[in-house]
């Protein structure tokens, strides 16, 4: 346990620090969780007390779907740990510190295992959780049940993230550490897409209405997932209908005892196996280590010119530069660029999805102005996550080679302005195929697209403004890893003000947008008040979208030169 | 060339850098010495703009740091105690990068970043990521990129820490030719009292964020006869209160 004390005591001192903040974000962020919790455990029990319409079939089908969805949490937690294992073991800058150190193999195998176990399992725990303590409700489980399934879930957690750690020593004595986890997670985000797609169009609510009902229920009746005798799940769900049906004791001890034996089994066997192989696999990883963006994969993407060397490549125009620099390293960055590919799978469901919208329009059970601003805030909240992911840690990712910016006679807002073009127009372009397509699946007219189309550049350009303003307004350089930069308290800060100008854009342009859609449909002018009204809310969102674009600029540049 | 007058630097209670004034002429080869968290590196820092002083004035060659930011880091170049990079640059992309924030023309980078590339012994990795470098590559190919503008007054904090004997020869070489030759000023921090013997005109000891001493090494150590025939004499006296509590092996109280 001792080698996870200075991780302990980081976490500690980091949660302590800046004045109470990192309290206040932990906070934040234990609120958030419980609410994903509550929502999560109210959907799971809305759905199980619906297989109670199949009375006969109801307990195998809430047996199935525990199976399903432990299977696909047990899949997801093999796979984390499996790349976080790489870190742990053959990444981490406190290695060398270790490797020479007279520590057995053996025990850091297990401090590092344990350290894995809790970065790996805490998030699939927040999820996973509700998600089979929803059917206690419909299966009549006494309010004992639910800190016993807690607890339960604990070596379920553990035995998956065993497996994915153990999988990696052994990967990592074949191929080196960094290059096998870039490998990965590039198949990952590959096998999401193509399995994201595949849900996407089987059309799965389909089975939501009343006919199709019947379909689900032999679907998931026939399917089989999960009711192997060596899967870890299937262990825990029979645990669990052991002690809800009152079995006999060996029915529903026995899994349990099984999974918590298996916990300290596999730590156990894992730390034999890391005994063997540990030693040449470290040193194997550092072979690779100087080959980071020099690997294949990089290569592959140099061929579609993105990023490539091209040596006489020189310009004068210290924007240009910036945003030359920033094309470069992006696409080096093999966990940057390969979000890439999520954001097609992104944009392509959202435009899937949208065209549904125009059987409702069909039906007349929405206006065209309201199909206008739903796809406008659904495509402009897509903007806002996108912001927050790749514009608001713009100007933290200079990292500690910020000195180089800082003793060159540039003034901060020519580094805004730079971060500003370079993210503005990929964004604007996501932001445009998201609401144009979708307005063009939904049958708009001309006059519409336009609308859509001026609306969400014109925003997108404020959100970009709003994303690196404050993003630069706090500058976090220490750290290199622009996800946790997101997901910091000034991330939530720019998401939340981000929705929040969305909304205002909305309430400020319904009128005017209404009266435009109105005369464009059967002619009619408003009196002349209404229509100066309207001129007054389109100049209010004119203002507002300057505003939220000039503001945070500002005040990021105001920052940037006093540090 | 470099004056400072009465500059300090607070950090909340503690003060890092206490009322110090200096002076530096054009054309000289300056030292600051000075024990851990001495304030040499703040001193530097604000030199630089990287860090704005509490109070005083910063002038380098008549230019107020505070009014003319932008026309003083022109006229700087700065090399920090750590090499920090831009990773997954190459040399020579990282080289134009900063020349193009130096807004230099086309025909004079393309040959001097070969030419300095060459001279630091990275000629032949110019091509490479930065990624893969040692901490001495990284740090000659920060001091090859600071002296693509020309500096009148370079900056270097810790210049020796990491390099190789070559590599510290070498960057003695350059900066002596920077002075001597070219007529510029160099400031530089150091540890090394014997490199500050052998290659200062100057040399200020700063301790606490103060100026105990400053002239000519030889001066210094001239001052008090036999016993402070060497500045690693003069620097353990006059910074004897150092309150890391550290002293040589004999010699502890």
């Amino acid at each position: 346990m001792w080698l996870l004390w200075p991780s302990w005591r980081s976490f500690r001192n980091a949660s302590r620090s800046r004045d109470g903040r990192g309290a206040a974000r932990y906070l934040l962020f234990g609120l958030l969780g419980l609410g994903f919790m509550t929502a999560g455990f109210l959907g799971a029990r809305w759905l199980f007390q619906g297989f109670l319409q199949v009375e006969f079939l109801a307990e195998l089908l809430i047996r199935r779907v525990l199976g399903m969805v432990l299977m696909f949490f047990s899949g997801l937690l093999v796979f984390s740990s499996l790349i976080g294992a790489f870190s742990w073991f053959y990444l981490a800058d406190d290695l060398p510190l270790l490797v020479t150190s007279p520590i057995d193999v053996r025990r850091l195998f297990i401090a590092r295992l344990l350290g894995n176990w809790v970065q790996s399992s805490w998030m699939m725990l927040v999820f996973a959780l509700p998600l089979v303590a929803g059917c206690g409700p419909t299966l009549g489980a006494p309010p004992w049940f639910y800190p016993a399934l807690a607890l339960t879930m604990l070596p379920f957690t553990f035995v998956c993230c065993a497996l994915g750690t153990s999988l990696a020593i052994v990967l990592a004595f074949f191929m080196p550490a960094r290059r096998t986890q870039d490998v990965l997670v590039v198949l990952a985000v590959l096998a999401f897409l193509v399995v994201y797609l595949a849900v996407r169009l089987a059309e799965p609510e389909r089975f939501l209405d009343p006919e199709g009902f019947d379909r689900l229920v032999t679907l998931i009746a026939d399917l089989k997932t999960g009711q192997s005798a060596f899967f870890p799940g299937e262990w825990l769900v029979s645990g669990i209908f052991g002690v809800l049906r009152d079995e006999r004791p060996s029915a529903a001890g026995l899994p349990v005892l099984v999974l918590f034996s298996a916990a300290p089994a596999l730590a156990y066997l894992g730390a034999g196996l890391a005994s063997v192989l540990y030693f040449r696999s470290y040193s194997h990883s550092q072979e690779g280590r100087a080959e980071t963006s020099e690997g294949r994969l990089s290569r592959l993407v140099a061929l579609f010119g993105l990023g490539r060397r091209r040596a006489a490549e020189y310009t004068d125009d210290p924007i240009v530069a910036l945003r030359r620099r920033d094309s470069r390293i992006f696409f080096r960055t093999m966990s940057q660029w390969t979000q890439l590919l999520l954001i097609a799978a992104l944009v392509l469901v959202y435009v899937f999805n949208f065209r549904h919208f125009r059987t409702l329009l069909d039906a007349g059970q929405v206006g065209p102005t309201f199909l206008f601003f739903l796809n406008f805030l659904l495509g402009g909240f897509v903007t806002v996550t996108l912001a927050a992911r790749f514009l608001y840690p713009a100007i933290s990712l200079e990292g500690r080679a910020v000195w180089s910016l800082q003793s060159a006679p540039i003034d901060p807002t020519t580094l805004l302005e730079a971060k500003l073009r370079w993210g503005f127009v990929p964004l604007v372009l996501v932001s445009l195929t998201l609401t144009v397509s979708s307005a063009v699946l939904a049958g708009t007219p001309p006059l519409g697209l336009l609308g859509i189309g001026l609306l969400s550049a014109s925003t997108t350009w404020a959100l970009s403004g709003l994303a690196v303003g404050l993003g630069g307004a706090e500058p976090q350089f220490h750290e290199p890893n622009p996800a946790r930069i997101a997901s910091g308290v000034g991330g939530v800060v720019f998401m939340l003000l981000g929705m929040a100008y969305l909304v205002a854009v909305t309430a400020l342009l319904v009128s005017p947008v209404g009266g435009l859609t109105t005369f464009a449909t059967t002619g009619f002018v408003p009196s002349a008040g209404r229509l100066f009204l309207q001129t007054g809310l389109f100049v209010g969102f004119l203002g507002l979208t300057v505003l939220t674009h000039w503001l945070p600029t500002r005040l990021a540049a105001r920052k940037l030169r006093e540090i | 060339m470099l004056r400072l007058d009465s500059v300090c630097k607070r950090y909340g209670d503690f003060v890092a850098v206490d009322d110090l004034s200096l002076h530096i002429a054009p054309g000289r080869l300056f030292g600051l010495l000075g024990p851990n968290g001495a304030g040499k590196t703040t001193t530097m820092k604000m030199v630089a703009g990287l860090v704005a002083p509490t109070s005083g004035r910063i002038e380098v060659g008549g230019l107020d740091v505070k009014t003319a930011p932008l026309e003083v880091k022109a006229r700087i170049g700065y090399v920090p105690d750590r090499p920090n990079l831009y990773e997954r640059l190459t040399a020579r992309e990282y080289m134009y990068f900063i020349a193009g924030l130096y807004r230099m023309q086309k025909a004079v980078v393309l040959p001097r970043t070969d030419e300095l590339l060459g001279l630091f012994g990275l000629g032949h990795r110019r091509d490479a990521l930065i990624e893969g470098f040692s901490h001495g590559m990284k740090q000659r190919l920060v001091m090859a990129s600071v002296l693509l503008h020309e500096p009148s007054l370079l900056i270097v904090d810790e210049p020796m820490v990491g390099l190789d004997p070559r590599g510290i020869r070498l960057l003695k070489e350059v900066l002596r030719a920077q002075t001597r030759e070219l007529g510029r000023t160099v400031v530089f921090s150091t540890h090394t009292l014997i490199d500050a013997e052998e290659l200062c005109d100057e040399v200020a000891i700063i301790h606490r964020g103060r100026i105990v001493a400053q002239g000519a090494p030889r001066d210094l150590m001239a001052g008090e006869g036999e016993a402070r025939a060497r500045l690693e004499e003069v620097f353990m006296q006059l910074t004897a209160d150092d309150e890391t509590g550290l002293s040589p092996l004999g010699n502890a109280d």
